[in-house]
């Protein structure tokens, strides 16, 4: 929210005491002085209304640093005391104590348009900040400098010092500057009403409630002034007046102390905490600087633990966590080990660190996620290459098998015949042989086009199901298979088809690579799964990461959902897989 | 007989040598092309071997399978061309092979092989 002002707040608890220390003595010396002049009726609620102010404003630098409105409530309480002085100083210090009076107006206006972020909320509104302070500097300087020093001379005491000593006094001028102040009142409370109702009405909701103290600070100081005004208007006797003055007073003091619960109560972090959300920085560095942005604390690090266990910034130096509690909150993940954490100073609010924590927990499972979900569509995008490549080859495969197998024993046949045929014209008496070797040729061509076609999917798989595929397969395998166990029944032909093809080139390969005298299959399967293992007692050293085959097989396998395990030790592999039996969608 | 009389009667056979890679074809064109009255005087079964059989034999002409396991039919061609008259063959069609220029005139598919047909290419080669 409140990036670009600089983060104005008191850091630490000593510095908090220190400044109280320091107001307390401000605000007792100036009494002390003002004292000795003799105090007024309304003095002693004047001081505790002054020491609400200053009281105010170091608590809300505290608690809400970076708000500017901190800082305002401090400096009003400043200038209030600094009135103190008037009248009891070297004269340059006392004009410049009417000079700096003349911001008072300016800073409460400043104060109920910043309401409760410490930034006015439209263009208008900063306008009209600035607008006070320059009309309020103006006139109050042009005030002392043209002040009537009528009556003023050496010997009395009462004709106070005043910048005019040293500048132009001019009656007309002064006069001039005193209907400017009060019209400037005017206008600077109108233009105040208008950025806080500008305010009001591009509000949310929840915004609308953090502005309620604000109402209710003007609600109590305007009555109060109002009720003065009454009095004074109507009349009423000197009790009177003195009663509402003092009204006025507590009024005064009631003011600061409600805008302090206003910015208290205000989910100014919290709610800044959700705009983390907006603006989701990647990187942690820049995740870093927008939470410390949001916490106003720019002493905020986000901190991460490494996989060695090792906690870690952003630069990736290693960094000691702080033993004080409150200085760290951990982010945790979902399963409650915490995989980052906040070190922060111990005055930030709790519940809007561990709002942020919570965010950047969020933040950071997300990111989890996204590399996980990339890594695996990395994998998906290269598994459906491999198996489109896989197709391409086993067409390849299919072509060349054609060409080489039958197709050349039927152009034989051909040959043979044509032969044949020239011996029948000839009455040759070789014609029977060389029809018999043709016959021969075609027979050895057919067996040759029914293993392509088995190869491409084996009719037994389709006709007579799982079982008695593999069956087949086992009994046509060069190794023996001495463990033979398949199931009753059929499955989804999806999930058929590859636990065939997973035995098939299982098996294949313990029949070229495996060196192995015997060899196991077994496919077990209850409602959900089926598994598959193939076995055997060979040289071992299998590994998908090493043949086409086996990686072919783990693509088919995945991309029917399931998972294939190799464990290939010194002696002997075992290929598990197991394939979830859905239906498939027709 | 004269001798002048002996080759008018018998024809002086013309030799060949056969290179494919699938021995029942090889036998078949053997017996096919030797009754179409080419004097058969060996076969090879790839490309490196055919190379050698022609240098060792000095076929008259060659029928030359394109698909070998172990080099193109194509580049055995441009190594015996000096050596023999080169007559390729395939069991795929002329068009398989795109406008493959070496093989303009001289192509001959396994399934119209005959001695008339080899005759022909041999001639336009």
């Amino acid at each position: 929210m409140n990036s670009e002002h600089p983060a104005t707040g008191i850091r630490t608890p000593v510095g908090f005491w220190v400044a109280l220390a320091l107001c307390l003595t401000w605000a007792v010396g100036s009494a002390v002085i003002a004292a000795a002049h003799g105090w007024g009726n309304n003095r002693p609620l004047e001081f505790i209304s002054g020491l609400a102010f200053l009281w105010a404003g170091l608590f809300a630098l505290w608690h809400r640093r970076g708000n500017v409105i901190g800082a305002l409530l401090l400096a009003y309480g400043i200038v209030w005391f600094a009135s103190y002085w008037s009248a009891q100083a070297p004269p340059i210090v006392d004009a410049l104590v009417y000079l700096v009076g003349g911001a008072a107006g300016a800073i409460l206006i400043h104060i109920g348009v910043a309401f409760p972020d410490g930034r006015a909320a439209t263009r208008f509104g900063r306008i009209s900040i600035v607008i006070s302070y320059g009309w309020n500097a103006v006139v109050s300087f042009v005030s002392e400098a043209t002040l009537s020093r009528e009556g003023c001379g050496p010997g009395q005491p009462v004709c106070r010092a005043s910048l005019s000593q040293w500048l132009w006094e001019s009656e007309a001028v002064w006069e001039g500057a005193q209907t400017a102040s009060h019209l400037g009142t005017l206008v600077q409370v109108t233009l105040a009403a208008l950025a806080i109702a500008q305010r009001w009405r591009l509000s949310s909701p929840a915004q609308r409630r953090d502005l309620r103290p604000l109402w209710f600070t003007l609600a109590i100081v305007g009555g109060a002034y109002l009720s003065h005004a009454v009095v004074w208007l109507v009349g009423a006797g000197e009790t009177w007046g003195e009663t509402v003055g003092e009204l006025r007073t507590l009024a005064q003091i009631a003011a600061p102390l409600t805008i302090v619960y206003g910015l208290l109560r205000a989910g100014l972090t919290t709610s800044a905490v959700g705009d983390l959300f907006g603006r989701v920085p990647v990187d942690p560095r820049s995740l870093e600087a927008a939470l410390a942005r949001t916490l106003q604390d720019p002493t905020l690090r986000l901190v991460s633990r490494a996989d060695d266990g090792q906690w870690r910034d952003g630069t990736g130096a290693a960094v000691a966590l702080p033993s004080d509690p409150s200085e760290l909150t951990h982010i945790r993940t979902a399963d409650g080990e915490p995989q980052a954490a906040l070190v922060h100073d111990r005055g930030l609010e709790p519940s809007a660190v561990t709002a942020a924590a919570a965010v950047v927990g969020l933040l950071l499972e997300n990111q989890s996620l996204s590399q996980e979900v990339a890594a695996q569509l990395d994998e998906v995008q290269a598994s459906r290459a491999r198996i489109v490549e896989a197709g391409y080859r086993e067409r390849r495969r299919v072509e060349r098998d054609l060409h080489d197998g039958a197709q050349q024993r039927l152009l034989s046949v051909a040959l043979a015949l044509r032969m044949a045929q020239r011996e029948v014209e000839a009455g040759s008496r070789a014609a029977p042989e060389t029809i018999a070797q043709a016959n021969d040729e075609l027979r050895q061509a057919i067996d040759e086009l029914r293993e392509l076609a088995r190869g491409i999917h084996p009719s037994i798989l389709t006709d007579a199901g799982l079982g008695p595929a593999v069956r087949a397969l086992a009994d046509r395998c060069p190794v023996p298979v001495d463990d033979l166990q398949v199931p009753l029944g059929r499955f989804p032909a999806g999930v058929e088809a590859t636990a065939y093809f997973v035995v098939a080139e299982a098996l294949t390969n313990i029949a070229k690579h495996a060196q192995a005298t015997t060899a196991g299959i077994r496919l077990e399967a209850d409602d959900a799964w089926l598994r598959v293992t193939v076995t055997d007692d060979g040289v071992g050293g299998a590994s998908h990461e090493l043949g086409t085959g086996l990686r072919g097989l783990r693509d088919r396998v995945e991309a029917a959902g399931g998972t294939l395990h190799v464990t290939s030790p010194a002696a002997g592999t075992t290929i598990t897989v197991e394939l979830p039996i859905r239906e498939e969608e027709s | 007989m004269t001798a002048r009389a002996r080759a008018a009667t018998i024809p002086v056979m013309t030799t060949l040598l056969i290179v494919d890679d699938h021995g029942s074809f090889r036998a078949w064109a053997r017996r096919v092309l030797a009754d179409d009255g080419y004097e058969i005087v060996g076969e090879a079964a790839d490309g490196a071997s055919a190379i050698e059989a022609v240098i060792a034999l000095q076929p008259e002409v060659t029928l030359l399978d394109i698909l070998l396991p172990d080099m193109s039919g194509l580049d055995v061609a441009d190594a015996i061309d000096e050596s023999t008259t080169v007559v390729l063959t395939s069991s795929r069609s002329e068009a398989d092979f795109g406008d493959e220029p070496r093989l303009a005139g001289r192509f001959v598919p396994k399934t119209d092989l005959s001695g008339d047909a080899l005759a022909r290419a041999a001639a336009r080669s």
